[in-house]
């Protein structure tokens, strides 16, 4: 066994271990814990990509997947205050089994697939001069910025939705729209120096 | 040449794949649901990703990197909505989410 | 210049969203007009494109019934903004005023953008892309009314929603795999018949039946259908469908041309499953939203039957059925936008009396559903034995038969609104609606066109005539 297989099946292994942790108890009980998880199977993934001479993408996943994306989730969570309390699913029912066994099986289908695809592949040699700048940013760039053009400009589209609609969305509320529901039973409000309730202590100026 | 054979790679990939998807289909909590979406989306990538190893294709990093950005862009969608339910009804479970039925 | 509609619409976004910035809330009202002379400039920008010719080394490319798809983008687009104008303008009643217009506009044009992009799309990344620009606003606008069913009905249609597209994004990554292009033209030559096609197909088409609310794959779409405001429902409706519509002709005609006839019998099965599980359950609905969502449901089971014969005449009968469906099912959600303005209400019972009270839209509301149930000599019923003759040139006889049956049972429930409208006494105290004359003038527009697409033969003589250059063009 190679020194790079040794590392593929390591940070394989790593990877797929924090992904399952995401879901199973104990850390899947809570759902920071759950985002700690995934941000771990995503650097991981990175260092797979890594591996694999992928290396705009690696440095990527961890600027923007880990960095950004998994930030967000986190924000959101501590933002609601949501604590593992909360969560009482732990229970197997006939659905969810059903469900894993979907899942085992899209698995099954696929890996027998690939087996049958990829039987006695051989990889080229990357230390070819003509793969050069293999996976390296500016051999990404030169095709993102030539050959799709058009895809590079309406994901700036889509971003520039997401941006405005996730605005939109969670501004605070507006006085005739959102009604909140009374506070749950046994809920005390904090004492009146804080502002609002806990819910919602966030330091938006409101409005754009 | 590396000596991880394609198929492992692959595999990996599908068994991240799997992992996502009955996250998704047995998990009641939205943020979990969405989360394993992520891992989801992820497999792709390192399908992508393997395959352009083995054959030298940039193609598929770039595909991959549009990938990031639409799942960036899908999180923040996720996450605004997430954040105006919850304001209003106090939880983030599908199951109580029920006014629809009916 | 081939490119100039979607280049407009874009244009026409950044206006907005830029121009609401520095407007007050009654010079918002102006908003409305200029994203309707947008639309109208890029339908001008339409009707001047040639329906062939490629850009940017073949990655973008106009084929005529591409030309089809964008025209009915850009009419569904502008009617459901001369529907909504009576929601988004600032004197609108308060609980069902739609709030942030300019916002809103920007982001049902960049949706738009998207799936006029859509139509074009020749590689594996735009469309990709194109799809989600296509598929994550419309989460945006379901949510938009940020009240309970609203938030609910967005966050059930995103998690539903991201999970098809991972599906299908993993079908890609396959496809591309094993072929080692993006260019989905060069894909057929280099896909053979194994079982990795096989799922690739399978999981594109889950992701896309999604869009397209085929069965197993429709489970968002009642709830979606009713938590959204109704002029977002309207667009679902018309908009999605044909998006899935266009990316799966792309995906069945260019990709898997070779596997179309060993996967017909499949399609036939998922078209009769969609057909009649959307017509049962119509029936029992009491929502006039979900009601219109089983409707549309059944609707894409029809919609199914043009791809069993892989000819032009196939591609023909579905994008002259799409276009008639996309105004006949305008007309209906026309009222029911109104409707549900006026009252706040969205039951079936509360249409009792419309003849009553105003005769003139229960007549229109009357020959939507008509042409929905497919009666000559409405465009719906030209539309649906276009499409039954190509299941029978195909052999499936027994389709047809199944079809012919999920047509009359249709009509059952269309009746049944209608019976309300005409023959139960209105409510005490029902007054008549009052219409603005934006959303008549939308009404009256795409009830004339479902009458008339069906009478006047040229439109579908120039659609058949594009769906046979189409297929030439294919053999490249």
């Amino acid at each position: 066994m190679t020194g790079e297989q040794i590392m593929f099946y390591l940070l394989g292994g790593g990877a797929v271990l924090a992904s399952a942790a995401m879901l199973l108890p104990p850390m899947g009980r809570s759902p920071i814990h759950s985002a700690i998880s995934l941000i771990v199977s995503f650097f991981f993934l990175a260092g797979l990509y890594a591996l694999l001479s992928a290396h705009m993408l690696s440095v990527l996943q961890i600027i923007v997947y880990a960095g950004a994306v998994m930030v967000l989730f986190t924000f959101v969570i501590m933002l609601l205050n949501l604590n593992a309390d909360e969560l009482q699913e732990s229970r197997i029912t006939p659905g969810r089994i059903a469900a894993g066994i979907l899942a085992l099986f899209v698995f099954g289908k696929l890996a027998t697939a690939i087996q049958l695809t990829t039987a006695g592949a051989q990889s080229v040699d990357l230390s070819d001069p003509g793969f050069a700048n293999f996976g390296s940013v500016p051999e990404v760039g030169r095709m993102m910025y030539t050959t799709f053009l058009v895809p590079f400009e309406l994901v700036s589209v889509l971003l520039l939705v997401a941006a405005v609609g996730a605005v939109v969305l969670a501004k605070r509320s507006m006085k005739y729209v959102d009604r909140p529901l009374p506070p749950p039973a046994g809920y005390e409000h904090p004492a009146p120096s804080d502002d609002e309730g806990g819910h919602d202590a966030h330091a938006h100026g409101g409005g754009h | 040449m590396t000596s991880i054979p394609l198929g492992h790679i692959l595999l990996l990939a599908a068994l991240l794949f799997g992992i996502g998807l009955a996250g998704v289909l047995t998990r009641r909590n939205i943020l979990v649901m969405l989360m394993s979406v992520e891992v989801m989306m992820n497999a792709v990538n390192l399908t992508l990703v393997g395959f352009s190893r083995y054959n030298g294709w940039t193609e598929g990093h770039v595909l991959a990197f549009f990938i990031i950005a639409v799942a960036a862009a899908e999180a923040a969608v996720g996450l605004a909505m997430v954040l105006a339910v919850f304001r209003l009804k106090q939880t983030t479970y599908v199951d109580e989410l029920r006014l629809l039925k009916r | 210049m081939l490119m100039l509609p979607e280049l407009i619409i874009v244009a026409t976004g950044f206006i907005l969203l830029v121009l609401d910035l520095f407007l007050t809330e009654k010079q918002r009202d102006l908003l409305v007009p200029l994203a309707l002379a947008g639309i109208a400039a890029a339908l001008g920008a339409l009707w001047l494109t040639p329906d062939h010719g490629v850009l940017l080394g073949g990655r973008f490319a106009m084929d005529p019934l591409a030309w089809w798809f964008k025209l009915t983008f850009l009419i569904a687009a502008f009617v459901t903004v001369m529907l909504t104008s009576g929601l988004l303008e600032s004197a609108a009643p308060e609980p069902r005023k739609l709030h942030s217009p300019g916002e809103f506009l920007t982001i049902l044009l960049f949706n738009l953008t998207g799936m006029l992009l859509l139509a074009s799309t020749r590689d594996l990344i735009t469309l990709y892309v194109a799809l989600e620009l296509a598929t994550i606003p419309l989460f945006l606008l379901a949510a938009w009314r940020r009240d309970a069913l609203g938030g609910e009905a967005g966050l059930k249609y995103m998690v539903i929603g991201a999970l098809a597209s991972a599906l299908m994004l993993y079908g890609f990554g396959v496809l591309y795999g094993v072929t080692g292009t993006m260019r989905l033209d060069a894909m057929p030559a280099l896909l053979h018949a194994d079982r990795t096609t096989l799922y690739a197909a399978a999981l594109i088409v889950a992701g896309v039946g999604f869009k397209l609310t085929l069965v197993p794959f429709h489970m968002w779409a009642p709830e979606v259908y009713q938590g959204a405001p109704p002029p977002v429902t309207a667009w679902l409706s018309v908009a999605s469908k044909a998006a899935g519509l266009s990316v799966l002709m792309l995906v069945l005609f260019r990709v898997f041309r070779p596997f179309l006839h060993d996967v017909s019998f499949a399609i036939a099965v998922l078209a009769t499953v969609t057909m009649t599980i959307g017509n049962l359950v119509a029936i029992v609905q009491r929502n006039i939203l979900r009601f219109m969502a089983f409707s549309a449901i059944s609707q894409a089971g029809y919609l199914l039957l043009g791809f069993l014969a892989g000819g032009s005449v196939g591609a023909a009968a579905m994008v002259f059925y799409l276009l008639v469906y996309a105004v006949t099912n305008l007309s209906v959600f026309a009222v029911i936008i109104l409707h549900n303005q006026q009252t706040g209400s969205t039951e079936l019972t509360d249409y009792r009396g419309l003849s009553q009270l105003n005769p003139l839209l229960a007549l229109a509301l009357m020959f939507g559903l008509f042409g929905l149930g497919g009666i000559p000599p409405l465009a719906g019923f030209v539309g649906k034995f276009l499409l039954f003759s190509v299941a029978a040139q195909a052999g499936y006889h027994w389709l047809v038969g199944v079809a012919a049956v999920n047509s009359t049972v249709s009509l059952y429930y269309y009746l049944r609104l209608v019976r309300q409208m005409y023959i139960e006494a209105p409510a005490e105290g029902a007054v008549p609606l009052k219409p603005g004359w934006m959303l008549s003038a939308g009404l009256a527009v795409t009830t004339a066109a479902s009458m008339l697409l069906g009478v006047v033969p040229t439109v579908y003589e120039s659609v058949r005539a594009s769906a046979a250059a189409w297929l030439q063009s294919l053999g490249q």
